[in-house]
């Protein structure tokens, strides 16, 4: 082969692979819009095939679902032919109880403004677990949950999660991110660990990184950091996976890594607290298991290699729903 | 032609039948203790004792040591290199510390020609025969009445049994590093692995694990397959210490005690191989002080398991740590290389060594 064709060639493959970035459908921006008191945006979906409303968590806003310029799952969900709404408010929340109440109203609101339309909530961190608390006290309508990293349950958090709430008991009202507490240590690490990394992601690519500290990350609130470690009870030992189970079998779809330092596997996975049925799904995320990275807590949305481990296997699974 | 593949067929079965014993002695550890020491069990099964005299200049300690190896294991478990030894560790710390070796594994006995052993032994024959062996005999030894015991993985289990079913008084403490009270179907790789032994099961006598890992000793130094991730970390083992274990610290083992691990279902309880008797329940029983590690990406004993050990046991003084980066340490560990990963030596072992010395 000459120079000129194997030129030729490359200019060719650049060609295909810009016309084929070009035809894949773009998310678009979508529209804001208040309902039940709560912010949220709309991404518009002709023909959708059911609802899904995603629920960010603790310390991060909407666009850990669409990190901009980077995408994430509202864009393959969208792309799938759901209609996606995403919240976007970033206010630190009174406790998970009033957080639930209000996803309640929200998806009242969404049911009936759909109606007949399955509609299925997607939660990352306190987000899913605000949504498990919706279907376990019928709050609102649910046809699926999908828990990223939720927790089902305080029991063992890590010292890292301890340390958090140390750190922000300390600091009361004082408005706090993820970005300000990296240069906290807590005692006994080595300083070879970052406690906010190991709390959220060891692997994230650094360009990712520096998007979610500049966007993504929202101020922290210390009531919720109560529910995930002692205070209000919600989440002590294993009241809200019985209170699920006492609810009509909701399906549930449970995705979690064993690296996660925020939401670990004993917190999150309704198996190990009791909870087994056959429409509840467990996935870990984790190389032992054949999966491209070792996926901690923000990994599971923000990660790149989530776009073949993680998304298709939440969509795959609405599909069957 | 006829010939030629006959030919071919006998060069590759000897090839097949020498390449353990090459990979044996391509990767050789080296030996540390000062003596090896035999005892025989109440059926006649002869056991190994490695023995780790105390040394150092610092105080003698009052307990003696016994650490039991994981299954289809032996003592390089604990002991593999100068570095990674837990025994010569804690022999330093001024312990009188024994690597002990359950039967068919290491230096203990194996059913052969020779004798009238057979691979048919179970978790049970551990626990009621092997154990009781163990520690009366280092007891005698030591003129102590009470030993410390580490196990790791199973070496934890069958210290789970013998606490339960047969004596509690003869030990001082206890730890168990990433040893199951109960099975968890959490990763797709091993459940599928353990659908294939269970379809396998009376197959091969013995499981050939020691063979086969012998023979892939040469590959062990990286993850080719997702699955070999389930034994340890690849983040946190040389390729050297992964060779040098794939090749001497792997071991063929009955079919019954793999079927025992494997057998229950999802979620369900270690039982008796008549199964009669529950290990999982019998948890409740175990009284004395008591250890729990766990590795935060270990897929055998994940930290949710070990954590269920940890609550079920009555004992009054008991500890469980999860070692992970989310919890201080170096590496999120997985199920071996809490004994042989690079940073066991710097996190672990002095982690159990306080332990120990703690209830000495």
């Amino acid at each position: 082969m000459t120079r000129g064709s194997q030129g030729r060639l490359w200019l060719g493959c650049i060609c295909l692979a810009l016309l084929g970035s070009a035809c894949q459908r773009r998310l678009p921006a979508g529209e804001v819009q208040v309902l039940s008191s709560l912010r949220v945006r709309q991404y518009p979906q002709t023909q959708a095939r059911g609802i899904v409303l995603l629920v960010h968590g603790l310390g991060t806003n909407g666009k850990v679902w669409n990190l901009p310029g980077l995408g994430g799952l509202a864009g393959e969900l969208w792309r799938a032919g759901f209609l996606v709404y995403s919240m976007e408010d970033n206010l630190p929340y009174a406790s998970l109880t009033q957080r639930a109440r209000d996803l309640g109203n929200l998806l009242t609101q969404l049911s009936a403004r759909h109606p007949g339309r399955p509609l299925f909530g997607i939660g990352h961190d306190l987000g899913g677990t605000a949504l498990y608390l919706v279907a376990a006290h019928k709050l609102g309508p649910l046809d699926g949950i999908v828990g990223i990293g939720a927790p089902l349950s305080n029991v063992s958090g890590t010292q890292a999660l301890a340390h958090l709430a140390r750190v922000l008991g300390q600091l009361g009202s004082l408005p706090v991110d993820w970005a300000y507490l990296r240069h906290q240590r807590p005692e006994g690490f080595p300083k070879s660990v970052d406690f906010v990394k190991s709390l959220l992601s060891v692997g994230l690519p650094s360009r990712r990184l520096a998007v979610f500290f500049r966007q993504v990350s929202s101020t922290l609130s210390l009531a919720a950091i109560e529910d995930l470690t002692a205070g209000t009870g919600i989440l002590a030992d294993r009241s809200l996976v019985q209170a699920l189970a006492r609810q009509a079998p909701l399906p549930i779809l449970a995705l979690m890594a064993p690296a996660d330092g925020l939401a670990p596997p004993w917190q999150c996975d309704p198996a190990v607290l009791g909870l087994r049925r056959d429409n509840i799904e467990r996935v870990y995320f984790t190389r032992a298991n054949g999966h491209e990275n070792e996926y901690n807590h923000l990994d599971l949305l923000l990660h790149p290699a989530a776009e073949e481990d993680v998304f298709p296997v939440v969509i795959e699974w609405l599909e069957k729903i | 032609m006829r010939r030629l593949g006959l030919k071919h067929g006998l060069f590759l079965l000897c090839l097949l039948a020498v390449t353990p014993h090459c990979a044996h002695l391509l990767y050789l550890p080296q030996e540390r203790a000062s003596e090896i020491l035999t005892t025989m069990t109440e059926e006649g099964w002869q056991l190994a004792l490695h023995h780790f005299p105390a040394t150092g200049s610092g105080p003698r300690r009052q307990f003696p040591v016994l650490i039991c190896h994981g299954i289809m294991s032996n003592k390089y478990n604990w002991d593999l290199t100068d570095q990674l030894s837990l025994p010569a560790h804690l022999a330093r710390q001024g312990f009188d510390t024994w690597a002990v070796e359950l039967r068919a594994s290491g230096h203990s006995q194996k059913p052969g020609p020779y004798n009238q052993l057979h691979w048919d032994y179970s978790l049970d024959d551990y626990v009621q025969y092997d154990l009781p062996a163990l520690i009366d005999f280092v007891r005698g030894h030591s003129g102590r009445k009470q030993v410390h015991w580490v196990g790791h993985s199973m070496g934890g289990l069958v210290l789970f049994g013998y606490l339960q079913r047969v004596r509690q008084d003869t030990i001082r403490s206890a730890i168990a590093v990433a040893s199951p009270s109960y099975l968890l179907d959490h990763n797709h790789n091993l459940n599928f692995a353990m659908d294939m032994a269970r379809s396998l099961d009376g197959v091969f006598k013995p499981v050939p694990t020691g063979t086969v890992s012998k023979m892939g000793s040469f590959l062990a130094g990286s993850p080719l397959l997702a699955d070999m991730r389930i034994i340890w970390n690849y983040d946190n083992i040389s390729p050297s210490t992964a060779r040098l274990a794939a090749a001497n610290a792997v071991e063929n083992i009955s079919p019954r005690v793999v079927a025992q691990m494997v057998s229950p279902l999802a979620g369900g309880p270690i039982l008796s191989a008549d199964g009669q008797y529950n290990y999982t329940a019998g948890m409740e029983r175990i009284q004395v002080p008591f250890f729990f590690v766990a590795g935060m990406l270990d897929q055998l004993a994940p930290p949710a398991v070990v954590m269920s050990a940890y609550q079920s046991v009555a004992s009054t003084d008991k500890r469980l740590a999860v070692l992970g980066r989310a919890n201080g340490y170096r590496r999120d560990y997985g199920h071996v290389d809490l004994c042989l990963g690079e940073t066991a030596p710097g996190e672990v072992f002095p982690l159990l060594a306080d332990w120990i010395i703690d209830h000495d």
